[in-house]
């Protein structure tokens, strides 16, 4: 009896490292077969937001695509945000009913040396349902496309098909260094804002709070 | 193995040794090695190689396809609005008719026909990029509604146009090699999914090409 | 002179391997075939019902035939056999999203896949503000003798319709239907596809 129990100890303690480690050997099975969650849920959700610090988003990011690389990094606040009554349909018809306009103005802080260009802009209400600057295909006489960047200086941007860093076309200006876009979005008339979301590729993005009360 | 076993071996060996030459021994090798790959098919009839001869207004088959080839014509406007042509078309009318149980879809009707012997041919819908006309993709088009058959459904026949465009500055050809290709339902080994692959030209024969009547 | 004990040992591991080897084998057998358990989630509606997917909700309208289409602003399409047009809404669940996938599942037991929202066989389904019903189409060419009985499934995927929902739609489509539609002259007018059929909350 006591022989088989100082037996059973002597194997505890001959194989204690071998014990110590299994459970770390287990999560490194674990890991190594997990390149699924990261391709089909990781990288596929919100879920890198970028840092805020008294309403200012610093959004950290790279573009890369296997050819070309380059960073994206730039500072997202929101400079005002309220309901667009005024907007109506492309040759003056009222917005249909059901429906409501919210104009977004974000404030940007970047190097001009970044490009910026090709980011998606997109509403959080209350619900948690999320709303595309385009989602309603309606014809709004307003800026729909979300607008990542200044129209007439966009700064920097990349040749579709090049894989020459991005640069600014000859003849245009460079992109100030902080500026202002417009979006309008159509959401539901029910639909309550709550934050505004922007991002490149996630899972990284930027939200930032927005109140809708202000009508 | 026992010993008495193991000494009963060495002297069997040793008198086969004795009544057959290494060449005899050889030989019933490779006759035993023939006979056992019948097993596998390897006794079965060789498919004589090359397509069958194909004959203008004769149905062949043509996996998934039943195929006619009606004609061949040459023309230089289709009468299509927004056409801009980059030479001559030349097309060949054929009716297919999808004998499978699935759906057949752009690339693989587009497949299914290639001419042989003509230079010169622009090998995609666009583009400036000519070739020899083995290498050509053809559009192919419905007669009844002149639209692109972009996917042919089971138990249907259509009549449809091949459509190649050759550059002007070659000679106009008197006729062309139709070569008519089947392709085979099959699991892709990489992904699983079921779809038509192996194309494999089955029928080949020389078709006339005539010009066409136009309208002016 | 005894058997070394330091032998034992080494003998268990052995068999402990082996063991782990069947195991996983039997294991293997044991879980679901793969395309089985991969199947998407089907939803079964009839005209006039609503399916309720992942992504938002289908309420199927009308199902209509004709050996002719014409789309609005496009070709028509003249068909050796008949088109069968089916008219939808698709109200999305959440965020914006569309419907990317059909198949005709034919009398006979046939899946025949479609995708795209152009050509002979097609499904135009973009769903536009959340909670909004969208007004979608899918026209699909079949052999006649095919579509008595007949089915449509819609899907979000037209790449991969595995482990999402999928609406399994009762065309309802009987042999006098056919009869009749094989007998039209005129051709099919198809509704626009992509506006939205309301613009109030439910």
């Amino acid at each position: 009896m006591t022989s088989t129990m100082e037996h059973r100890r002597g194997w505890w303690r001959r194989n204690r490292w071998g014990l110590v480690a299994l459970p770390l050997a287990l999560v490194l099975a674990l890991a190594a077969g997990s390149s699924r969650l990261h391709e089909y849920w990781w990288k596929r959700g919100f879920h890198e937001q970028a840092p805020v610090s008294s309403g200012v988003a610093t959004l950290t990011d790279e573009y890369d695509d296997g050819y070309l690389r380059y960073p994206i990094e730039a500072r997202y606040s929101v400079a005002s945000f309220r309901p667009a009554d005024d907007v109506t349909l492309y040759g003056g018809d009222p917005l249909p009913s059901g429906v409501r306009a919210w104009r977004l103005s974000l404030a940007v802080e970047a190097d001009p040396d970044v490009a910026l260009s090709g980011c998606t802009v997109a509403l959080v209400d209350t619900a948690g349902n999320r709303h595309g600057a385009t989602d309603s295909g309606l014809d709004v006489d307003a800026p729909r496309l979300a607008s990542c960047v200044p129209e007439s200086t966009p700064g920097p941007r990349t040749t579709y098909g090049s894989t020459a860093p991005p640069a600014v076309p000859d003849g245009e200006d460079p992109r100030p260094p902080t500026y202002r876009t417009d979006t309008v979005f159509v959401l539901p008339a029910e639909a309550v804002p709550a934050a505004v979301r922007l991002w490149y590729a996630l899972p990284r993005y930027v939200e930032l709070p927005v109140d809708a009360s202000a009508d | 193995m026992t010993g008495a076993e193991d000494n009963r071996l060495r002297r069997w060996v040793l008198r086969l040794s004795r009544t057959l030459t290494l060449r005899q021994a050889l030989s019933a090798v490779a006759a035993l090695v023939v006979l056992a790959s019948g097993l596998f098919g390897g006794l079965a009839t060789a498919r004589t190689s090359g397509p069958t001869e194909l004959v203008a207004g004769e149905q062949v088959h043509a996996e998934p396809f039943d195929v006619t080839v009606e004609r061949a014509r040459w023309l230089t406007d289709l009468g299509l609005e927004g056409e801009t042509p980059r030479g001559r078309y030349i097309s060949v009318v054929a009716t297919i008719k999808n004998t499978s149980d699935h759906p057949v879809y752009r690339s693989e009707i587009r497949d299914t026909m290639r001419l042989h012997g003509l230079d010169g041919v622009f090998r995609r819908e666009s583009g400036k990029e000519t070739g020899p006309s083995e290498a050509a993709t053809p559009r192919v088009l419905v007669v009844a509604d002149a639209s692109e058959l972009a996917s042919a459904a089971p138990g249907l026949e259509y009549e449809v146009v091949f459509l190649w465009e050759q550059a002007e500055y070659m000679p106009v050809p008197e006729d062309a090699t139709v070569a008519v290709a089947a392709r085979t339902w099959r699991q892709s080994t990489l992904d699983d999914q079921y779809l038509w692959f192996d194309p494999t030209v089955t029928h080949a024969g020389s078709i006339a090409i005539e010009k066409a009547k136009e309208e002016s | 002179m005894r058997a070394p004990t330091v032998r034992r040992p080494q003998a268990t591991a052995g068999v402990l391997v082996v063991l782990a080897l069947v195991l996983g084998q039997w294991l293997h057998q044991q879980l679901p075939e793969r395309a089985d358990a991969s199947r998407p989630f089907e939803e079964p509606v009839a005209v006039g019902g609503t399916a309720s997917l992942r992504s938002g909700d289908v309420e199927v309208l009308s199902v209509d035939g004709a050996p002719s289409v014409a789309r609005k602003n496009g070709p028509v399409l003249l068909s050796p056999g008949l088109f069968v047009a089916v008219e939808f809404t698709f109200t999305p669940r959440g965020e914006s999203s569309s419907l990317r996938y059909g198949e005709l599942r034919d009398n006979s037991g046939r899946v025949l896949p479609f995708f795209g929202s152009s050509g002979r066989s097609s499904i135009d389904c973009v769903g536009r503000l959340v909670d909004r019903p969208t007004r979608c189409l899918a026209v699909v060419e079949a052999d006649p003798a095919s579509l008595a009985g007949a089915g449509l499934a819609v899907a979000p995927s037209d790449i991969d319709e595995r482990w999402d929902s999928m609406a399994v739609v009762d065309l309802g489509i009987d042999a006098d239907d056919v009869t009749e539609w094989s007998a039209r002259k005129q051709f099919l007018d198809l509704p626009q596809a992509g506006v939205m059929t309301r613009t109030e909350a439910p």
